[in-house]
């Protein structure tokens, strides 16, 4: 803890014997090159991720996530280093989808957004320690996140083993019978609770006002995009009236606000950037989905029933990508 | 802001159970990182635009007030393509090549 070798929470210390354990389950030589980030002079190093894997808490079964979850990491697009240093204070979000859930033993139920359980807390824990161990330059960059959040720490949502719409992979072109981890820098969830409604579109009516709040950051680039996380009682109204295309197409129209009041709040630069792309007079989207990306708007289906809570958990403002691989 | 403490390089453990060299899991850069000239050849600032919002505005302002203390500045402000994007290598190759002091980015 005082060499600073921590995420802020004990570790468990990395020695050679379990780095080492940790590397033969993963199937990676100490001296591998796993990743980059070449404008920095780095290289990460099979040891470095295995110690943070050690450091974690992970057991060396879950050697197939974590060298799933690694490759996802490593790929420039996670853009890593962009996360630890934003001012968005961003973590990342670590989803795990498909059989893989029940056979590393993932909760998916009550708290799933925050499991107390050992393989969440820790795939997630691991994420977010790369992130912090080798997103900083060595501990040479500051980082200048504004307020950040918990998730930071850990952050990692596993989607029900059999779920309404099709697995939440599917959505990124990965078939339905497939184990898949995908990884997005994201913002903390946001709750949206709806007791008393008691149709689909009105569920959806309240997700949507909570993704184009005046807050949300992403009025500023637009590129960024949400997870919906829905709960099973809310999932049971909505699917009756809705398929995962059709909510999809509900959200997007739905969750804007008026280009002249969002300029009122301060939410639209007074001086424009030619890329603002503003229609005064219009309905403004936080979301730019002429890009038509799929991942920029996504459903998860997880949580316990008997509550009527659902979430939103907004993407990085700057995070043009989701990360995704098949656990093999 | 609080200090942030660098990382030790290396850690020895020697509690009760073992005494034993701890692997680091953080990636050092190789070689060390750019070092940066804080005495410019020449006493002019360049102010760069790390394309955070509201960043140029800010920086036109820092403009205003360095040449209000008889600072020189450069008129142009260059702008990074990207917010959350490393600097291109050209643009950097560019901006090393200016003798003044080269003060980029503001976090909004």
């Amino acid at each position: 803890m005082e060499g600073n070798w921590s995420d802020g929470l004990p570790v468990i210390p990395p020695y050679g014997t379990l780095v080492d354990a940790m590397l033969e389950a993963i199937g990676w030589n100490g001296t591998d090159l796993i990743g980059e980030i070449p404008e920095q002079n780095i290289e990460i190093r099979a040891e470095h991720l295995a110690a943070a894997a050690v450091m974690a808490g992970c057991k060396t079964e879950y050697a197939p996530v974590l060298r799933t979850l690694s490759k996802c990491l490593m790929d420039p697009r996670a853009n890593i280093s962009g996360a630890e240093v934003t001012t968005g204070g961003v973590g990342i979000l670590v989803i795990v989808s498909g059989p893989a859930v029940e056979t590393f033993g993932f909760e998916h139920g009550a708290n799933a957004l925050g499991a107390n359980c050992r393989v969440n807390a820790t795939i997630g824990r691991f994420a977010n320690m790369v992130r912090y161990f080798c997103g900083s330059g060595g501990g040479t960059l500051q980082r200048h996140g504004t307020i950040g959040h918990p998730g930071r720490i850990t952050f990692c949502i596993a989607e029900h083993p059999t779920t309404v719409w099709a697995p939440f992979h599917t959505q990124l072109g990965f078939a339905p019978e497939e184990s898949v981890v995908t990884t997005i820098s994201t913002e903390g969830p946001n709750s949206v609770n709806n007791h008393y409604g008691e149709t689909g579109e009105v569920i959806l009516e309240t997700i949507a006002d909570c993704i184009g709040q005046f807050g949300t950051t992403n009025y500023y680039y637009r590129a960024g995009g949400y997870v919906v996380v829905i709960s099973p009682d809310h999932m049971e109204l909505i699917a009756q009236q809705f398929t995962r295309e059709q909510a999809h197409d509900y959200l997007y129209n739905t969750a804007r606000r008026p280009t002249d009041e969002l300029k009122r709040v301060g939410r639209i630069a007074k001086n424009l950037d030619p890329n603002a792309q503003v229609e005064w007079g219009t309905m403004r989207s936080p979301m730019r989905m002429d890009l038509r990306k799929e991942s920029q708007l996504t459903f998860i289906e997880c949580g316990a029933p008997g509550g009527r809570f659902s979430a939103v958990i907004p993407h990085w403002a700057a995070a043009f990508h989701t990360v995704s691989n098949v656990i093999e | 802001m609080t200090d942030a403490k660098m990382p030790a390089s290396k850690i020895v453990s020697c509690g009760d159970i073992t005494c034993e060299l701890l692997v680091d899991p953080i990636p050092r850069p190789k070689p060390q990182p750019i070092k940066i000239t804080v005495k410019p050849k020449r006493r002019r600032v360049v102010l760069v635009d790390s394309h955070k919002p509201n960043s140029l505005e800010i920086l036109r302002r820092a403009q205003v007030h360095f040449r209000q203390r008889g600072i020189e500045v450069r008129d142009d402000i260059p702008v990074k393509p990207f917010a959350n994007r490393a600097m291109p290598d050209d643009m950097l190759d560019e901006l090393a090549k200016d003798p003044g002091l080269i003060l980029c980015g503001v976090s909004d």
